[in-house]
């Protein structure tokens, strides 16, 4: 089918969130802040508990973007060029990010897309955009 | 807690990172990509010395900080062996007050360039933007 304005980023559901991914998550992008880590000071904050990094869900939000106009050969040659993203409600353990979107803006040299991750009840946690640009 | 207005253009860095094969790997195990030679679009937020560093200036704690917003905008791909140059700066400060509350929402941008073959090369920028929580 071909794709135009509109046309859906298809909904995808990701592994539930665990405290090791949190953990390997926050070595890997050197953000420590305890909120994601320490039960004790995400409670002294106000929190139910440690709660998921923001950016955690916006990486997968950006990987599903990437994977959609990786796998349309109309979109050879399209390059990321502005990747946005906006958090509307936390992502806590053992929640499952659903990652998809839609087409907003397409044109022969553009693609705009815009996305959303919601939790398993379909709460919006994560919105999202991400601009694609052909360069070759 | 003061009011940062005055704060604003504060700069820090510039600071430099080492881009390794190692990191890249482990950021998309970290955020369950399938990718793994690839940098993945928020692997920018490895970065964030300058923001944690300018918290720090301003007087709060990382605990306290909620991240509400984060844009990026490329120019070239990040590449394993890349010597990554960046500079952080507080751009914005937009005060919500309430009867009981007071809320700041602090704008940092960070401008990235990695030299290569002895040139200086922009890879792009970021924008992030941070709610501090309970500063009353």
């Amino acid at each position: 089918m071909k794709i135009r304005a509109g046309s859906e980023v298809e909904f995808k559901t990701l592994n539930p969130i665990t405290r090791e991914q949190l953990r390997e998550y926050a070595q890997a992008s050197g953000d420590f802040n305890p909120i994601h880590l320490d039960d004790d000071v995400a409670k002294k904050v106000g929190l139910p508990g440690v709660i998921a990094h923001g950016m955690l869900v916006a990486a997968q939000m950006a990987e599903r973007a990437k994977e959609f106009v990786k796998s349309e050969a109309t979109f050879d040659g399209f390059q990321l060029v502005k990747f946005q993203s906006r958090f509307k409600a936390m992502t806590h353990l053992g929640d499952t990010p659903v990652v998809g979107g839609m087409v907003k803006e397409l044109s022969e040299q553009e693609l705009l897309l815009e996305l959303q991750s919601r939790n398993q009840r379909g709460e919006l946690t994560t919105q999202g955009t991400a601009r694609f640009r052909k360069t070759k | 807690m003061l009011s940062l207005k005055n704060e604003v253009g504060k700069e820090v860095g510039p600071y430099y990172d080492e881009v390794t094969a190692e990191r890249i790997v482990n950021f998309c195990r970290a955020i369950g990509s399938s990718n793994d030679h690839e940098a993945p679009p928020t692997f920018l937020t490895i970065f964030r010395k300058g923001e944690f560093e300018l918290f720090q200036k301003l007087g709060f704690d990382l605990s306290q900080v909620l991240h509400t917003e984060q844009e990026y905008e490329y120019e070239s791909s990040i590449l394993a062996g890349d010597r990554v140059e960046f500079v952080t700066s507080l751009t914005h400060v937009l005060e919500k007050k309430g009867s009981r509350s007071f809320m700041q929402f602090l704008t940092f941008e960070t401008e990235f360039r990695v030299e290569r073959n002895s040139l200086r090369i922009r890879l792009g920028k970021s924008k992030t933007t941070i709610v501090i929580r309970g500063s009353t």
